[in-house]
């Protein structure tokens, strides 16, 4: 298939090179698993609707899994796309680490190599990105408009030595953003495989309206606990918190799962609260680094019970358990949270009095082995009185446990929820995404 | 023709076509690995390299990176940062000159006794062996660890100007974890060094002392009954006072982030402009510097991406405000004073305002005297929970340790100690500093659009603050 982009072609041409050199010199009895991470990215950076930083980022990082013998190890380099030099950065140290192999310490599991399996997925849309990043700075050049704008292909690769092959490649157009008005601020985010000018406008003022909400005067509210609704964006923070160790079994058994209660049934959450790994978002590929296909679909807390743990192939051999084809992290990669009753409509007359929080900021776990986090509010969060909003309120500290959020405290889930791809560029793009409802809150702590 | 002629030769041959041509370029080999009660959790290396083209056209500056280094594919990225600042130039948010960037010469190698590539993978596993071996002292020790990352970068940066420039890291960051479990109960002890150092950081007679340590003071912690609510002083020991400068003070004080580039992601600051010169931040023992040039330190260099030398400042002089963590671009944006910190996570994100090593001077008190003069407080240390809002203003830190102290005495462990507070009241409320200082530093900085991650060093004394919530 042809790639449309040279850099990519190129590629992926020397990562099946350089695979295939390793199946072939990997001692008898050893197996490989080998993995490609690229992109071709433009990422322009936005401050107050002028570009305040433009980089084009072209890389490419194939990642080799040697297992043997009770031992691993793992290799990582930069394609240079230029197959005999690739060859060349790959034979030293693994020559050099076989010849150690007998030396290194043994570990804790012998890995098992995925059987002979298949996938291939192109969503290819092949964006011209100046006229989009004209359309957007002419749209926004009335506002104080700060941001990133992420153009351009992902591609995600795995083989083994066994026959393993799978391919996923995506191109996206991402519109992470704030609006500002002196200290005043909305978030929105714009991502789709086509551009869709009237998409994006949409988006725009519906940001421009939380916004303009922020007009009224500040309340300042003393820390105490209130009653809260929080949106969609509010709730995915919260979410992530999940992937910090709380739905995995590694984490759990080695002693840091916040959610250990919960997962030895010592509490329970909200029949109303069940979040699966759900891959029909498709938002990422469903197979991971070892090219494991994962189920489509992993109910993970179903109305307030935990049902599975993300388990790795490595960690349901080391604690005797069953795998469920996670990624060595063993966090959502595809999280889907399921919808309730509450209309959009009715959100501000069953909030009634209390805070309507749109996003949260820096969470953290303050006591993990109570679930208990703490964070901030962000962004376009108001007052409510009545089922009447008053005014934005000053930024608070919040200190709760999940155990008590998502338990007893959870009075209603909204019947709609929005969809959230990953924006994390830390070292590459990073894919995948979330689909969350709001949640509304009978009693939430604030402390400072 | 090696990567550094066809670069050089690249620059020479295509350099009239824009303002201002640098390409920097990176190669780093991280090799992690890790121990777990005595077994190895797998060894991995990571070598990363890559090429940055810098280019400014109608003083507008852009970028291309790449990881293909052949004639071809740097006139590629060249083309993407040429056409594509072009472009965007329309749109600029500032114009630059040309002299934004100094002419830089010259060479920086991190001070090492001993190169890290003389202890052999197999060596150096042995040792994180014989740490957790060393942490089997209770049978309530479940979980014993040793881990490092062994970090070796080159970077060498070329550019129109006729600069050239090489810096050598060495950098170990090594963990020690014990976890001890008791009715339900999970409590972690833990120590982090992250320096720039050779292979002497392996030494079985610095890792034991520090590995004996945290498994007393886990089995310690088991135990202990959990920290009071209440306002104690706070005393405040020097590894989590490097959080505590780090999110209070470093980053409410970088330049871009005052003038409104992070605001979309890590935040703004309650810092403005005008505060420079005039905002009371801290008690007159507080001075803070900003480090570079200092030994051995995490974020020790000589040239920051610009190629402007790293050379110390205070920020906090006396306690009063002097000083942001702006580099050349953004000092001459916000009209203030620069610091050498245009700095990027590597070769394939564009450099930002960052911290370097940023320290807090110590005074002249002994630890024991500082102690001895508490009537009711808690001393806490190492940071396990961490959290601020986006003008960094409201904080709450969580830690491994406590101990209160009552009347000057040390009166006993206490588990899961959070503090919080507002950052300038609380650095109004910094009582006394010891006269002794740990070096530290924090591996994953994250900030900025795309994402970067940076190491930062800070060193500091221990702290005494009056009057804290604690909880």
């Amino acid at each position: 298939m042809s790639m449309k982009n040279s850099y990519l072609e190129k590629t992926i041409r020397s990562f099946h090179h350089c695979a295939d050199w390793i199946f072939l010199n990997s001692p008898s009895g050893a197996s490989a698993t080998v993995s490609l991470d690229a992109e071709s990215s433009l990422f322009v950076r936005f401050n107050n609707h002028r570009v305040r930083q433009n980089i084009q980022v072209e890389q490419a990082t194939a990642k080799i899994l040697l297992t043997w013998q009770q031992k691993s190890y793992r290799f990582s380099f930069s394609i240079t796309n230029h197959p005999d030099e690739d060859l060349k950065k790959i034979k030293v140290p693994f020559l050099k680490i076989i010849k150690d192999w007998d030396n290194l310490l043994s570990e804790n599991v012998d890995f098992k190599i995925t059987p002979k399996q298949s996938s291939s997925s192109y969503l290819w849309s092949e964006h011209n990105p100046n006229p989009i990043l004209d359309f957007v700075a002419k749209a926004t050049s009335h506002v104080d408009f700060t941001g990133l704008m992420t153009i351009g292909p992902v591609l995600s690769c795995v083989r083994n030595s066994n026959g393993v092959s799978h391919e996923f490649l995506t191109e996206l157009v991402t519109i992470d953003y704030s609006l500002y008005d002196g200290p005043r601020a909305a978030k929105g985010l714009y991502s789709s495989r086509d551009w869709n000018e009237h998409k994006f406008m949409q988006q725009l003022r519906q940001t421009q309206s939380l916004l303009e909400m922020m007009k009224k005067p500040k309340v300042e509210l003393t820390p105490d606990t209130y009653r809260v609704y929080l949106g969609p964006g509010a709730v995915s923070e919260m979410a992530q918190m999940l992937n910090w160790g709380a739905v995995s079994q590694r984490s759990y058994r080695l002693g840091r799962n916040p959610l250990k209660r919960l997962i030895e049934k010592e509490t329970e959450l909200s029949p109303l609260f069940s979040v699966s790994e759900d891959f029909s978002l498709g938002m990422g590929p469903q197979f991971n680094s070892l090219g494991e296909k994962s189920p489509p679909l992993i109910p993970i807390i179903q109305k307030g019970n935990l049902m599975n743990l993300f388990t790795s192939t490595k960690s349901a051999i080391e604690f005797s358990v069953e795998s469920n084809l996670a990624e060595e992290d063993e966090g959502f990669r595809s999280m889907s949270i399921d919808t309730g009753a509450l209309k959009r409509e009715d959100i501000l007359p069953a909030l009634g009095t209390g805070i309507f929080i749109s996003n949260l900021h820096y969470l953290n776990w303050s006591n993990p082995m109570d679930a208990r986090i703490t964070g901030m509010t962000r962004y376009a969060c108001f007052w409510v009185e009545k089922g009447q909003i008053q005014g934005p309120i000053v930024d608070l500290r919040f200190d709760d446990t999940l155990f008590d959020l998502w338990g007893q405290e959870l009075e209603a889930v909204t019947d709609f929820s929005e969809l959230e791809p990953q924006t994390t560029t830390y070292f590459q793009r990073h894919l995948g995404g979330k689909r969350v409802p709001g949640m509304l809150i009978k009693k939430m702590k604030f402390t400072l | 023709m090696s990567h550094a002629n066809r670069i050089k030769n690249f620059i020479a041959q295509y350099k009239s076509e824009v303002e201002f041509l640098g390409i920097k370029y990176v190669t780093e080999k991280t090799t992690y690995m890790a121990v777990r009660n005595e077994l190895s959790e797998g060894i991995s290396t990571q070598i990363d390299s890559g090429v940055r083209f810098e280019v400014m056209f109608n003083q507008h500056i852009g970028y291309a990176s790449t990881t293909d280094l052949s004639e071809d594919g740097l006139r590629r990225a060249f083309d993407f940062a040429k056409n594509q600042t072009k472009y965007l130039s329309t749109h600029k948010a500032y114009p630059f000159a040309n002299t934004i960037r100094p002419r830089a010469e010259g060479t920086y190698r991190s001070q090492i006794q001993k190169p890290l590539d003389t202890l052999s993978l197999v060596e150096i596993q042995t040792v994180l062996r014989d740490c957790t071996q060393r942490m089997k002292e209770s049978p309530l020790i479940f979980y014993r660890s040793a881990s490092a990352s062994i970090v070796e970068t080159e970077e060498i940066k070329w550019d129109s100007h006729g600069s050239e420039w090489l810096q050598n890291f060495s950098i170990v960051n090594l963990d020690l974890v014990v976890r001890a479990q008791d009715q339900g109960d999970i409590q972690t002890r833990s120590h982090n060094l992250c320096l720039q150092t050779g292979a002497e950081v392996f030494l079985r007679s610095l890792l034991f002392p520090l590995s004996d340590q945290i498994t007393k003071e886990v089995v310690d912690l088991i135990h202990a009954p959990a920290c009071p609510t209440e306002v104690r002083d706070l005393l405040v020991s020097p590894d989590q006072m490097a959080l505590q400068i780090h999110e209070t003070v470093g980053h409410p004080l970088e330049i871009d982030r005052i003038l409104g580039d992070e605001r979309n992601y890590a935040g703004w600051s309650f810092v403005r402009m005008e505060d420079f010169g005039h905002l009371k931040f801290g008690t007159s023992k507080m001075n803070i510097t900003f480090e570079p040039d200092r030994f051995s330190e995490l974020a020790s260099y000589k040239f920051d991406d610009a190629g402007f030398k790293g050379e110390k400042q205070y920020l906090i002089k006396d306690g009063l405000l002097v000083r942001g963590l702006g580099s050349l671009e953004s000092a001459e944006r916000g009209q203030t004073l620069p610091v050498a910190n245009s700095r990027s996570s590597s070769w394939n994100r564009p450099p930002i305002d960052r911290m370097a090593n940023l320290n807090l001077e110590h005074g002249s008190t002994a630890l024991k005297d500082m102690i001895a003069k508490v009537e009711k407080g808690i001393w806490v240390s190492t940071n396990r929970s961490w959290s601020i809002d986006d003008y960094r203003r409201k904080f709450q830190f969580g830690c491994e340790y406590g101990i209160l102290i009552e009347d000057g005495q040390l009166k006993g462990v206490v588990k899961n100690p959070n503090y919080h507070g507002v950052s300038v009241p609380f650095w109004n409320k910094l009582a006394e500093i010891s006269n002794e200082s740990g070096v530290y530093g924090s591996y994953y900085c994250g900030k900025g659009e795309p994402n970067q991650l940076i190491r930062v060093g800070h060193t500091s004394p221990y702290c005494l603050f009056k009057d804290v919530e604690i909880f």
